[in-house]
C-alpha cells in the first residue's frame, strides 16, 4: 500500500519487528514510540478537521479524539520540560533527508514531513537551542531525552508494530531511518557547525498545531495553556472543530500536502477529503520500515550533507 | 434469511419471541413473525416471514444548527404484550415514538348506505334494513403511532429501555438520561446529566443505559471511559451520584494509545435473571457480577488479534465501531459480532467459544454453519484466515437471541439472517 513498486515483506519482518519492539531497551523501540505518537496526533487533527458532515459529528468520537490529543500533549509537555534538546538541527537533518528521498514542492510540504525525522529519538541529551516555533517544547520533546529511553518500564507502548507518520514515508524509498549511532553523530556534526541557528521554520505537526492556535510563532511556554485552552473547543455547535481555532491557516497547511504517491487503503474512510489526507495504512508503513531498521548499511548518507543545502534549507524553513 | 434494501442499525425480539424487528437507517422498520409450528415437520421451528413495514422516523432538518437530523433508527424495545395489539418504541438521534402494531382480519360488510366498494346508495332505493356484519378479511397488519416523545434530547440518543414496570422508560444521549412516563408525551425527567459547566472539560461520554429487569428504581450507564455507573432512582431525583461504579483496572502490559478508546463501551445489557450485566467493549465482552464493582467475573476476547492493527483501525475509523451483544435465553452463552461478517458466541459454563461467519456463499438454507478461524500470525493454516485479509467493512454490529428458544437473528450490513439450532 506504500508506493508502486514497493514490495511489501510482510510475515518475516513483522515477526522480526515484533522482536525489536519488545525489548526495552533498544532505541528503535523509543523511535517507534515516538514516531507512533507522531502519527496518532496527526491523524487525531486530520481527524477532527476534515470532517465535513451534514449530520453533526458523533460527540463521542470528538470526546475521544480530543482526550487522545490532549494526551499526546501532555506527553509531549512532561518529557519537554524535563530535558530540552537541540530540535531545529534534527529538523533541519530531516528536511535534508527529504529533499534527497523526493524533493517537497513547497515548504509547507517541509513543515509538515518533518513531523517524522524530528521525533526520531537522541540517544545522547544535547544542548538546549532556541527553537521559536509556536512551542518548542513539543517539538523539543519528540527528541526522546536520554533519561526516559532508560525508563521504558511503563513506555512498552509499541506492543504493536508502531506506525511512523505518514510523512515518514516519503522518505521510504532512498532514505531509510536511520540507526541511532549514526543520527546521533550527524546530530553533532550540525551542531558544529550551526552552534546558534534558531529556527522558527522548522515545525513538527505539534509546533505546527500550536502555530496554527496561536496564528505566529511565539514563545514555548505561552503557548501551552493557550493551546490547552483551545481544546477541545465548542462542543455545542460544531463538534468537528475541536481542537483549532484558526480554520483557515489549517487549511492552508494541509491543503499542499503531495498525496499524488499513494492509492487508497479499502479500508480508510471514504469521507472525501479526509481519504485523501490519510493515504497509507499506519501500520502498513512501519512493515515497510522495518527492514530498513534492521539495516545498519546507508543511514548515515542522508546525513553526510552539503552544507549549501542545508543553509539553503534552512532559509525556506526559517522564511515559512 | 431476508434481503433488506437499507443498512441495518438495529434488532430485536419481542417478549415471546415471535416477532422480530429490524430498523434500518433509511428509518424504516421492519417486522418479521415467526410460523406457528407445523406439527408434521417437527425438526424445524416456524420461519420468520415479513409481517409488516412502516416508515417510523423521517429525515429532519435543525435549522438551527443548519444540520440534518438523521431518520436512522438506533434503537427498538418492544412493551411487553398487554391485549391483541402489539407496541414498540423506535428512536432515531432525537425522537422517540411508540407504536402500534395491530392486525385485521374481519370487516364490516352490509352497510345500509354503501355498497361494498364505498359509493354510496341512493337512500329511496334502501327498502329493508340489516345490521352489518364482521366477515373474514385478507390479514392486514397496521401501524400507527401512538406517541410522540420529542425535544427532549440536546445530543443524540443511543439508548432506550423500557422499567419493569412497564410504564415509565429511559432514553439515554451523550450526556443525559430522560425518564418518561409512556402515556405523558410533553415532559420528561432527567435523571441524568454529565454535561460540564465548561463544556471544554468535557472527555467522558454516556455511551450506553439500560433499566434493571426486574428492579424498577435500578438502571445502569456505561461511559466512553470503560465505566459502569448503577444507579438507584429512590436514592435522588438525579441520580447523578451512582450506587455503585464498576471498573477495571487497567492492564500495565496493554497500555497503549488507543486504551481509552478501546475501553469505550459500546453496549451494557442485563442478564435476564438480573444478577449479571455484559458489556461489549471494542476487543471483548465482560461479564460482571453487580455485587462486586472492581472487575469483571468473566472476559472474553472477541478479536484480540486485531490488537495489533489499532492503529489502522484508528485511522480508517473502525475502532469506533460499536458492536453489541447480547445474551441467550439462560443467560449460559453471550453473543457479538465482528468482521468479515464473523460472530462469536462464547459459552459460558464449558468456556467453549465459536466464531461463525453470516454470509450467503458459505451457507446455504438447511446446512450447518462451519467454524470459523482467524490467523493472528504466523503460519496460516488452510481453512484458515489470516487478519489481513479480513474485510473491515462487512462488519456484524447487531445481534439478538430469541428469548426462549436457540433461535438467533444475525444483521450484517444490509441482509438479515436468521440461525436456529438444528433440532435432532
Amino acid at each position: 500500500m506504500l508506493g508502486k513498486g514497493e514490495k511489501r515483506k510482510f510475515d518475516e519482518h513483522e515477526d522480526g519487528l515484533e522482536g525489536k519492539i519488545l525489548s526495552p531497551s533498544d532505541g528503535p523501540s523509543k523511535v517507534s514510540y515516538t514516531l507512533q505518537r507522531q502519527t496518532i496526533f496527526n491523524i487525531s487533527l486530520m481527524k477532527l478537521y476534515n470532517h465535513r458532515p451534514l449530520t453533526e459529528p458523533s460527540l463521542q468520537k470528538t470526546v475521544l479524539i480530543n482526550n487522545m490529543l490532549r494526551r499526546i500533549q501532555e506527553e509531549l509537555k512532561q518529557e519537554g520540560s524535563l530535558r530540552p534538546v537541540f530540535a531545529s538541527a534534527a529538523a533541519a537533518a530531516a528536511a535534508a533527508a527529504a529533499a534527497t528521498a523526493s524533493p517537497p514542492p513547497d515548504s509547507l510540504s517541509d513543515s509538515y514531513r518533518e513531523a517524522a525525522p524530528p521525533a526520531l529519538s537522541a540517544p545522547a541529551p544535547l544542548p538546549a537551542h532556541a527553537c521559536d516555533l509556536g512551542s518548542t517544547t513539543p517539538l523539543d520533546a519528540c527528541l526522546t531525552p536520554a533519561s526516559l529511553l532508560e525508563d521504558d518500564a511503563d513506555d512498552t507502548f509499541c506492543t504493536s508494530p508502531a506506525a511512523p507518520p505518514a510523512a515518514a514515508a516519503r522518505l521510504s524509498a532512498p532514505a531509510p531511518p536511520p540507526e541511532k549511532d549514526s543520527f546521533s553523530s550527524a546530530l553533532d556534526e550540525i551542531e558544529e557547525l550551526c552552534p546558534t541557528s534558531t529556527s522558527p521554520g522548522a515545525a513538527a505537526a505539534a509546533p505546527d498545531s500550536s502555530r496554527g492556535g496561536s496564528g505566529a510563532p511565539g514563545g514555548p511556554k505561552p503557548e501551552d495553556p493557550k493551546l490547552m485552552d483551545s481544546l477541545p473547543g465548542n462542543f455545542e455547535i460544531t463538534t468537528s472543530t475541536g481542537f483549532l481555532t484558526d480554520l483557515t491557516l489549517d487549511d492552508i497547511l494541509f491543503a499542499d500536502i503531495d498525496t499524488s504517491m499513494y492509492d487508497f487503503d479499502p479500508c480508510t474512510s471514504a469521507s472525501g477529503p479526509a481519504s485523501k489526507m490519510a493515504p497509507v495504512s499506519a501500520d502498513d508503513l512501519l512493515k515497510t520500515l522495518a527492514p530498513y531498521s534492521s539495516q545498519p548499511v546507508a543511514p548515515s548518507q542522508p546525513f553526510k550533507m552539503d552544507l549549501t543545502e542545508l543553509d539553503h534549507i534552512m532559509e525556506v524553513l526559517v522564511g515559512s | 434469511m431476508a434481503t433488506l434494501q437499507y443498512i441495518i442499525s438495529t434488532v430485536e425480539f419481542n417478549h415471546s419471541g415471535e416477532l422480530l424487528a429490524t430498523g434500518d437507517k433509511g428509518g424504516r422498520v421492519v417486522i418479521f413473525q415467526q410460523e406457528q409450528e407445523n406439527k408434521i415437520q417437527s425438526h424445524s421451528r416456524g420461519e420468520y416471514n415479513v409481517y409488516s413495514t412502516f416508515q417510523s422516523h423521517e429525515p429532519e432538518f435543525d435549522y438551527l444548527k443548519s444540520l440534518e437530523i438523521e431518520e436512522k433508527i438506533n434503537k427498538i424495545r418492544w412493551l411487553p404484550q398487554k391485549n391483541a395489539a402489539q407496541f414498540l418504541l423506535s428512536t432515531n438521534d432525537k425522537t422517540i415514538k411508540l407504536w402500534k402494531i395491530s392486525e385485521r382480519d374481519k370487516r364490516p360488510e352490509g352497510y345500509n348506505l354503501k355498497e361494498e366498494d364505498g359509493r354510496y346508495r341512493d337512500p329511496t332505493t334502501v327498502t329493508t334494513l340489516r345490521v352489518p356484519v364482521f366477515r373474514p378479511m385478507d390479514l392486514m397488519v397496521e401501524a400507527s403511532p401512538r406517541r410522540i416523545f420529542a425535544n427532549a434530547h440536546t445530543y443524540h440518543i443511543n439508548s432506550i429501555s423500557i422499567n419493569s414496570d412497564y410504564e415509565t422508560y429511559l432514553s439515554a444521549d451523550d450526556l443525559r438520561i430522560n425518564l418518561w412516563h409512556l402515556e405523558i408525551t410533553d415532559r420528561s425527567f432527567n435523571i441524568v446529566d454529565i454535561k460540564p459547566a465548561n463544556m471544554e472539560e468535557l472527555t467522558e461520554v454516556i455511551t450506553a443505559a439500560e433499566f434493571h429487569p426486574n428492579s424498577c428504581n435500578t438502571f445502569v450507564y456505561s461511559s466512553s471511559k470503560g465505566t459502569i455507573r448503577l444507579c438507584d432512582m429512590r436514592a435522588s431525583a438525579l441520580c447523578d451520584r451512582h450506587s455503585k461504579l464498576f471498573e477495571e483496572p487497567e492492564d500495565p502490559s496493554n497500555r497503549s494509545f488507543f486504551s481509552e478508546i478501546i475501553s469505550s463501551i459500546s453496549d451494557v445489557k442485563f442478564s435476564h435473571s438480573g444478577r449479571y450485566m455484559m458489556t461489549r467493549d471494542y476487543l471483548s465482552v465482560k461479564i460482571w457480577d453487580l455485587n462486586m464493582e472492581n472487575r469483571p467475573v468473566e472476559t472474553y476476547q472477541v478479536h484480540e488479534y486485531l490488537r495489533s492493527k489499532l492503529c489502522s483501525l484508528y485511522e480508517n475509523d473502525c475502532i469506533f465501531d460499536k458492536f453489541e451483544c447480547c445474551w441467550n435465553g439462560s443467560d449460559s452463552v453471550v453473543m457479538t459480532g465482528s468482521y468479515n461478517n464473523f460472530f462469536r458466541m462464547f459459552d459460558r459454563n464449558t468456556k467453549r467459544d465459536i466464531t461463525l461467519e453470516a454470509s450467503r456463499e458459505n451457507n446455504k438454507p438447511r446446512t450447518v454453519l462451519k467454524p470459523r478461524k482467524v490467523c493472528a500470525s504466523g503460519k496460516r493454516k488452510k481453512d484458515e484466515i489470516s487478519v489481513d485479509s479480513l474485510d473491515f467493512n462487512k462488519k456484524i454490529l447487531h445481534t439478538a437471541w430469541h428469548p426462549k428458544e436457540n433461535i438467533i437473528a444475525v444483521a450484517t450490513t444490509n441482509n438479515l439472517y436468521i440461525f436456529q439450532d438444528k433440532v435432532n
